[in-house]
């Protein structure tokens, strides 16, 4: 039982455990379960709220990027803002720049014009002054010719008055034959009338008297003839008289026809008298103002050492208003004297007037001496030589020019010595204030001075002198000493004794050289602002009295004389700086080497020949396509193929494509042809392959060596069909390949063309 | 010695104003060497600084009053101009300074040679073993080549007669010019004429003088062209037998002294030898040597004229 009821209890147990179990595990499902969905729900929660968390992460992440954009957007707004404004300040301050240049501008523009006006109306002023005194002139010559035209007028006037007197007298004459011959006439027929009254008598009373009245006939007769005589004597009288009359009437008329001409005479002489007095008068003007401008020098004085005189170039005149300016701008300029020799011993002495830097390359001037002269400018600082041709009396005198329209002067002080210097910066001698010791010179003196000019070179250690006199080209009344080398080719005296000057105004003081030390750089190639090329430094020598002379020292190293006469020191013609001292007498030079790069440019340009093709520019011995304006093609670039181009003018390149045709020249036979092609030449085919005649023509191969030249497929340029067509024309035609050794390359060139041509077509 | 000072001193200073070079002419004491029959007998009355000037033209060591150097002067760059085709001699022209000739005397593989001739600069030859070994070499060390410059020169030149090279201009109509002709017949001479004639002329070279200025104008139907005086001469002179004569022995062209051939045409035959040409004092001609035939048919071609 108890096993039964053990068993009936365990099965009750069983099916409780196992309901237990059941439910156990029922409720260990539903725990899992609940379990898990809480899990799940806890997990779906947490993920929620970490999606969440993470969206809002996000927004905010976004939210934060958007505003962080927003701020670069408005930051970069600000940027932009800051740049337009900034290009905006930029601009208006260019435009401002511009504003100002172009107010700039025109200002300048303006001035110039105001300038030229100024100039213009200056020129205008003179030429109205000009004018005003032409007119006067004029006005002058007019009144005199008025007043000499009254005279003659007058003595005219009273010549036709005389005329006229006696022309009255002779009318009165003529009236008073005419009154005579009437007279004579009513006497002739009176006495005709008488006559026949007599007659009438006398025959009445021979009539009346028969007999015998022969006597008294002849008598009658004799009484007719004496009356017929005296009739006849009166009417001689009569004649005579108005023959008297008429050749009064003609001396009257002579005679005031001889007083008209002695009128005119008087008139012409009274002119002739005041020309000659107003060209006297010109003339003694002209005299006093020559006497009172033309500057004699003034040698300089004894007695004690005294600097270099400085040549006189203040005008007697006095300062011209303006200021400062004005009176530099007028101021006087030097005219000094060159001598120039030839080989031949020949000398030329000019004179070599100043120039103003800024001053016009070409001035009309005008000598108080008389004339005009025209000075051309020669380089910055002197115009060219003037040859005058009464040099030797302008010497003496001394003379001033003036140029109207700058309003320059130019000054000579006459005197009878003056000495020239070599060795300055122009050819020949040009004269210098004095004799320097050590430096070559030329004396020019009046021939009377000779003898003491040579006594005073003499003294200052000039001891072998020739002279050159007029025939030798000196001026009239000059001669010049230098001295003549073994060939007799001249050249200057060396001075080498420093001698005192005489006390007073001596001018053969200029002939005593002063013993002070100077420092010379000559010779070599100048740069300028004493610089020299190096490699061909100055001859440094130093001029002076040998007793003052002191040690030399170039950058402080003692110096020797060397090759040529100057003086040298170690490294004193090394590029760089260098000072030369001597006597407290310091002087410095620099060389430099010049490292220049020049490039060609196209100094000549000329169109091409043939009509079409490149134009070509020359520089120098250059000969160049022009590449581009200004720009000459290089070298390497353009083709020098020679005279083939002329057969051959066809190139053609690597690259299919590289086609160039050269426009040979036509009118000119063996011509040179030039071409530029954008590419490396490699085949020079001629104009028609076609055509052409194959027994003269060839293919040549005219690449550079070590060029590439093989044909390119990787890349086409230009005409690719014309390229292929030309090669094959060539190769239809069969023209031989030169030189042989390309016959290969050509061949290579033929296949490529082949397939490309079947490719593209 | 002073032109070769003087070509230094334009090298350095690359150029300059036409007053400047003048300033140098005098500087560097150039003056004619009388004994040299070169400068005598020339007929011309230029001063010194003018045949200082068309000297450095001719044999182009620098261009004066050409672009970029209109009112002055400028230096060639340093330039190896080969006389004649494939050879291996060429004159060196242009800028010269010490550093240049160093480098060239310094290259073993070409040859200098320095000639002192009066009235020039020194004539430099430089030589190598072959053509193109020298045109290489000189580039290498800095100097521009050009080959065959003679008939370079020439090829690249326009004919006298070739309008477009002629510059069309006015004659002056202010008074007081002197006014010549050139006459051909009988002989080559200036005639005088009123300067209206000038005008009125439908064809013919002529020359107006005042003070220093010389100017040359062509007229030809009517219109009138400035030229060089040289070309003008050749462009209405015909054709003639014996104005250029050409000695294929001593390889000498010729011209009269009064028939001097245009300034370029001239440089290309000075670069023939590189020297400037003599004058024969008996016949009073210009002779250029070492002038290949070529370059003397393709001269005739440009002047009109036969070369006999």
């Amino acid at each position: 039982m108890s096993s039964r009821r053990w068993t009936e209890r365990r099965g009750t147990s069983l099916v409780v455990e196992t309901l237990l179990l059941i439910a156990g595990m029922g409720l260990a499902f539903a725990t899992a379960i609940v379990g898990v969905v809480v899990r799940a729900r806890r997990r779906r929660t947490e993920t929620e709220a970490r999606v969440a968390a993470e969206r809002e992460a996000r927004r905010r992440a976004a939210e934060l990027a958007q505003r962080r954009a927003e701020e670069e957007a408005r930051a970069a707004g600000a940027r932009e803002r800051q740049a337009e404004e900034e290009a905006r300040r930029a601009e208006e301050e260019a435009r401002i720049a511009t504003e100002r240049e172009a107010r700039r501008r025109a200002a300048e523009l303006a001035q110039r014009r105001a300038e030229e006006e100024a100039r213009a109306a200056g020129e205008r002023e003179r030429q109205a002054e000009e004018e005003a005194r032409r007119a006067e002139e004029e006005a002058r010559i007019a009144t005199e010719r008025e007043a000499q035209r009254h005279a003659a007028e007058e003595a005219q006037r009273r010549a036709e008055e005389e005329a006229r007197a006696a022309g009255e007298r002779e009318r009165q004459a003529e009236e008073e034959a005419r009154r005579a011959e009437e007279e004579a006439r009513i006497a002739t027929e009176r006495e005709a009338q008488r006559h026949a009254a007599k007659e009438a008598q006398r025959r009445a009373e021979e009539e009346a008297r028969a007999a015998g009245e022969w006597e008294r006939q002849a008598e009658e007769e004799a009484r007719r003839a004496e009356e017929e005589a005296r009739i006849t004597t009166e009417r001689e009288a009569q004649r005579r008289a108005v023959e008297e009359a008429k050749r009064r009437a003609e001396e009257g008329a002579r005679t005031a026809a001889e007083r008209e001409r002695k009128a005119e005479e008087e008139a012409r002489r009274a002119k002739e008298g005041a020309r000659i007095a107003a060209e006297r008068e010109a003339q003694r003007r002209e005299a006093e103002e020559a006497q009172r401008r033309a500057p004699q020098y003034r040698p300089p004085t004894g007695g004690f050492s005294v600097p270099r005189q400085p040549p006189p170039t203040a005008t007697r005149n006095g300062p011209r208003p303006g200021g400062d300016e004005a009176a530099a701008t007028t101021r006087a300029l030097a005219i000094e004297v060159r001598a120039l020799f030839d080989r031949g011993g020949c000398c030329r002495v000019t004179l070599l007037p100043k120039r103003r830097a800024g001053s016009p390359e070409e001035c009309a001037a005008t000598s108080i001496n008389g004339g005009g002269l025209e000075l051309v400018a020669l380089e910055e600082e002197w115009y060219q030589d003037v040859a005058p041709e009464d040099l030797g009396a302008l010497l003496r005198a001394g003379t001033v020019w003036a140029s109207q329209d700058t309003g320059q002067e130019w000054t000579l002080a006459g005197r009878e010595v003056f000495v020239l210097a070599g060795g300055t910066t122009h050819r020949g001698f040009v004269s210098c204030p004095r004799l320097t010791l050590g430096r070559e010179h030329i004396v020019l003196c009046a021939s009377t001075r000779l003898a003491q000019v040579e006594g005073a070179l003499q003294e200052a250690g000039c001891t072998n002198r020739s002279v050159f006199r007029e025939e030798d080209g000196a001026p009239s009344g000059w001669v010049l000493i230098g001295d003549a080398d073994s060939a007799r080719r001249p050249q200057g005296l060396v001075p080498t004794s420093a001698v005192p000057m005489e006390e007073g105004s001596d001018i053969l003081n200029v002939l005593r050289p002063l013993p002070e030390i100077e420092i010379s750089l000559e010779g070599g190639v100048p740069l300028g602002y004493s610089s020299w090329l190096a490699g061909f430094p100055p001859l440094i020598r130093v001029l002076g009295d040998a007793q003052h002379l002191e040690q030399v020292l170039i950058d402080g190293n003692e110096a020797t004389i060397g090759e040529g006469g100057g003086f040298r020191a170690p490294g004193w013609d090394a590029p760089g700086t260098h000072q030369v001292w001597c006597s407290n007498v310091s002087r410095s030079y620099s060389l430099h080497h010049l490292e220049q790069s020049w490039h060609p440019w196209p100094a000549y340009v000329f169109p091409p020949a043939s009509g079409s093709g490149d134009r070509m520019a020359i520089c120098g011995p250059l000969v160049r396509p022009l590449a581009a304006e200004n720009v000459l093609a290089d070298a390497t670039s353009s083709f020098e193929g020679g005279n083939l181009l002329q057969s051959n003018p066809i190139l053609l390149g690597a690259v299919p494509g590289q086609v160039f045709i050269a426009t040979p020249r036509r009118d000119v036979r063996g011509a040179q042809c030039f071409a530029c092609p954008p590419f490396d030449a490699v085949w020079a085919l001629p104009a028609q392959p076609l055509l052409c005649d194959k027994l003269t023509n060839r293919v040549l191969l005219v690449a550079r060596p070590g060029g590439g030249t093989a044909p390119d497929s990787s890349a086409t340029a230009g005409p690719v069909s014309q390229w292929c067509r030309l090669i094959l024309d060539a190769s239809r035609k069969g023209l031989s390949v030169e030189p042989e050794a390309g016959r290969v390359l050509w061949t290579q060139y033929k296949r490529f063309a082949r397939s490309l041509w079947r490719r593209i077509r | 010695m002073s032109f070769d000072r003087m070509l230094l001193w334009l090298s350095a200073k690359g150029q300059g104003s036409w007053s400047q070079f003048r300033g140098a002419v005098e500087a560097f004491d150039l003056e004619p060497d009388v004994e040299d029959s070169s400068s005598t007998d020339t007929g011309s009355d230029l001063p010194i600084y003018q045949e200082a000037r068309f000297t450095l033209q001719r044999l182009g060591h620098v261009e004066f009053y050409a672009a970029e150097s209109e009112n002055g002067w400028k230096v060639v760059p340093p330039t190896v101009a080969i006389h004649e085709p494939a050879r291996a001699e060429g004159v060196l022209c242009g800028a010269r300074l010490p550093v240049l000739l160093d480098r060239l005397a310094a290259a073993s593989d070409l040859g200098m040679e320095r000639s002192k001739i009066a009235g020039m600069p020194e004539r430099i030859l430089v030589r190598s073993a072959s053509h193109e070994q020298l045109v290489a070499r000189a580039r290498e060390l800095g100097f521009l080549v050009q080959r065959d410059a003679p008939a370079s020169l020439l090829s690249a030149l326009p004919s006298v007669r070739d309008r477009n090279s002629w510059h069309t201009s006015n004659m002056p109509e202010t008074l007081g010019w002197f006014v010549h002709r050139f006459s051909i017949y009988p002989e080559l001479q200036w005639i005088a004429l009123p300067q209206a004639d000038a005008r009125r002329g439908s064809s013919g070279l002529f020359r107006f003088v005042a003070k220093h200025q010389r100017f040359y104008y062509v007229r030809w139907r009517g219109r009138t062209f400035s030229v060089p005086v040289q070309v003008g001469k050749y462009a209405v002179m015909r054709r003639r037998r014996d104005t250029l004569r050409y000695d294929s022995a001593r390889r000498a062209l010729s011209f009269p002294v009064s028939l001097r051939p245009p300034l370029l045409m001239e440089r290309a035959l000075v670069l023939c030898s590189g020297a400037l040409p003599r004058i024969d004092a008996a016949t009073r001609r210009l002779e250029y040597s070492r002038v290949d035939e070529n370059v003397a048919l393709l001269a005739g071609q440009l002047l009109h004229q036969e070369v006999r």
